[in-house]
């Protein structure tokens, strides 16, 4: 234990939660930047850090970037992040009303509780599910990997033909390279720096951050260099013992979250939405959600903190990402040499546990950060995109060059941000391509694993009761949104016969 | 009218995904791996070849059922406002030569990235990093001074950030 702490409160530590934090909020204040491009963004200064260091500097970001969404919702109904759309909902009517105090408290408040309910879930449920990764084998990783592609390409869109597409790309971008079983070379065009495959984190800087800046820039040209207005703030009487007076939602919204990020591929939006829409069944005052109700920022600002932890339960204990900033997190590990996976936690290495308490003090330096400098988080939507945009390009560059030392990793940088550029363009979902790519190796392996175990019998997926389980997961997550889409057109037709029939009558 | 714009687009870029796996899986595919005795005499059919074969034959039906599944949508939504578009279309206003720089952005900024990697290799990270941010802000149309000084000053300051705390060597 005393290990653990000496571990986590070291100098350039704690700098780097801070540092970590205060960049996460201020990219998550940032209309349209969003969480993975945060991690992404941070993670080319990771290079040549320790992985306590990088770590904790990218738990920051992926921590303070889900908060920081909700700032700009609250206060001028413009969510930062997708997670933060529920929190407008309720948020800016409180703004409207004067309100808006009380609920940039409320959203900072509910979000650190979230966190931490998150983190001392990932202590408590990893390490047992690490237990239990002994016994699970090729076949049924493998199928765990289809159904992380298959909840991705679920959550990612209304087009699932074309996230299933995407997934496959990315699958197959993970395929250049060295083929790992007999070193024969995979679609690498002579060329010997494509030996070793796509660098995962260079494909997410590309994709995410470049495609992101020359979508931006399309905006800057035409809003010019005019920031927004002054943001008006008043006084809050919300403390944080008064956040707990909400101690049903609390729960309710933090189960959430733990429970949506725990499973491989989804995220922050959907949990948020999920505990928004729980605590507005069963509160009291239902009548008032989307009027300016606290509850309905405290539920959806706690549900999306609560995943935080929890995406990282299958991305440490499985090497399964759960979702796309946590694919960057993998990335960034396997940058530093650490392999996600049982070992790392039947080697008796503190790491693990040292960067689970981390993610406990991340949320309490959030809290502090959002207490103390909320004026200056706000005052970030001021400054113009023509500003930023030359500032995140330098900085992707240098980063890029960075991670493999060579120009190379730029062009691979410039190519990605331009096929991700033409997916946003085209409809096509990134988060399927970016989690495919990141299990592609895992994937491979693990079906050529079962094929020769099985004698090529492809059966063996579906002969094993927990491969079938997790299959059959894996179908209802593609069908749930069809599902959803059916009850909610016969729930409409059947009001409007209801309606004609009264209308008869 | 837009969602018929946005069937269309829909149906060329999954056809022509479709062409490019078709494409890859016969012509590139055979060519880019080479089917090696090893592969082929221990693990019987799961060849280097196999998963991603497999992916590109999987990518062609997926580009299949999109591209056949929007031409029906396509087809029901042309139906529907079939009257509208029957109706003599407007002539098209030109467009000035403003609103065809501001659809190319996108892509002169791309051109500009392009020529940025050159300049790198050619002129090192800090000369060209004044040129092109200097570029990029001229070409989104900033005119206050200031904040071409504050670009400058942040490049230089993460120029300095990389080289002398994160000791990476930067051309």
């Amino acid at each position: 234990m005393a290990e653990i702490f000496s571990t986590i409160f070291t100098f350039n530590n704690v700098l780097m939660m801070f540092i970590g934090v205060f960049a996460g909020i201020i990219i998550g204040v940032l209309p349209g930047l969003g969480t993975t491009f945060a991690v992404t963004v941070l993670l080319t200064i990771t290079f040549g850090m320790d992985s306590y260091s990088g770590m904790y500097l990218l738990l920051g970001a992926y921590v303070g970037s889900v908060y920081g969404g909700s700032i700009t919702a609250i206060l001028i109904n413009t969510p930062g992040t997708n997670s933060a759309v529920a929190t407008a909902f309720d948020g800016y009517p409180m703004a409207e009303q004067g309100r808006a105090g009380d609920a940039l408290n409320a959203a900072l408040f509910a979000s650190t509780i979230g966190g931490l309910v998150s983190a001392f879930a990932l202590m408590f449920f990893a390490p047992q599910l690490a237990k239990v990764v002994n016994l699970i084998a090729s076949p049924e990783y493998f199928c765990l990997c289809i159904f992380g592609l298959c909840a991705a390409v679920s959550v990612a869109g209304n087009n699932r033909i074309k996230g299933l597409i995407c997934a496959c790309f990315g699958l197959l971008i993970a395929c250049v390279g060295m083929d790992p079983a007999y070193g024969t070379n995979r679609f690498t065009f002579g060329y010997y720096r494509l030996l070793g495959g796509f660098r995962f984190s260079t494909v997410m800087l590309g994709a995410y951050a470049m495609s992101t800046v020359l979508i931006k820039c399309h905006e800057a040209y035409i809003s010019g260099t005019k920031g927004a207005e002054p943001i008006q703030f008043h006084r809050s009487n919300f403390h944080f013992h008064h956040t707990f007076r909400y101690w049903k939602t609390l729960i309710r919204s933090s189960i959430y979250g733990v429970v949506i990020g725990a499973i491989p591929g989804t995220g922050s939006a959907i949990s948020a939405m999920l505990g928004y829409n729980a605590a507005k069944r069963g509160s009291k005052n239902q009548e008032n959600f989307g009027k300016g109700e606290i509850e309905g920022v405290i539920a959806p600002e706690c549900a999306n903190n609560a995943v935080t932890g929890a995406t990282m339960i299958p991305l440490l204990t499985m090497g399964i990402p759960g979702d796309g900033a946590t694919a960057v997190l993998l990335g960034a590990l396997t940058m530093q040499g650490v392999i996600p996976g049982k070992q790392l936690f039947s080697e008796g290495s503190i790491w693990v546990y040292a960067i689970m308490g981390g993610l406990i003090v991340v949320n309490l330096v959030m809290l502090l950060q959002g207490s103390v400098m909320i004026r200056l988080f706000a005052n970030v939507t001021r400054v113009p995109l023509t500003v930023l945009m030359p500032c995140i390009v330098v900085t992707c560059f240098m980063g890029a060059y960075a991670l493999g030392n060579s120009t190379f990793e730029i062009v691979v940088m410039i190519a990605f941000g331009m096929i991700g550029y033409l997916m946003k363009r085209f409809d096509f979902p990134i988060p399927p391509l970016t989690i495919a790519l990141v299990l592609g190796s895992l994937c491979e392996s693990n079906l050529r694993r079962s094929m020769l175990v099985s004698h090529n019998n492809w059966a063996v997926f579906v002969t094993r009761p927990v491969s079938v389980l997790i299959l059959l997961l894996a179908v209802a997550f593609m069908l749930i949104p069809t599902i959803n889409k059916f009850l909610q057109e016969r729930k409409i037709t059947k009001k409007l016969d209801i309606d004609n029939v009264e209308a008869v009558d | 009218m837009k969602e018929i714009k946005k069937k269309t687009e829909s149906v060329i870029t999954l056809f022509l995904l479709m062409v490019l796996a078709v494409v890859t899986r016969i012509w590139i595919l055979p060519a880019q791996i080479p089917e090696t005795n090893a592969a082929l005499n221990t693990s019987g059919t799961f060849t280097p070849r196999t998963f991603p074969g497999l992916l590109l034959v999987v990518i062609a039906v997926l580009c299949f059922v999109g591209v056949v599944s929007n031409l029906v949508s396509l087809i029901k939504l042309r139906r529907q406002y079939a009257d509208e578009l029957s109706a003599k279309k407007p002539e098209k206003e030109k467009k000035s030569f403003g609103q065809i720089v501001e659809n190319l952005i996108p892509y002169i900024i791309f051109a500009i990235l392009i020529l940025y990697w050159f300049l790198i290799t050619k002129i090192g990270f800090l000369i060209s990093t004044l040129i092109i941010t200097t570029m990029i802000l001229a070409l989104l149309r900033c005119k206050k001074w200031y904040l071409y000084l504050a670009t400058w000053i942040y490049s230089g300051t993460l120029y300095l950030i990389f080289t002398k705390v994160l000791y990476v060597r930067l051309p």
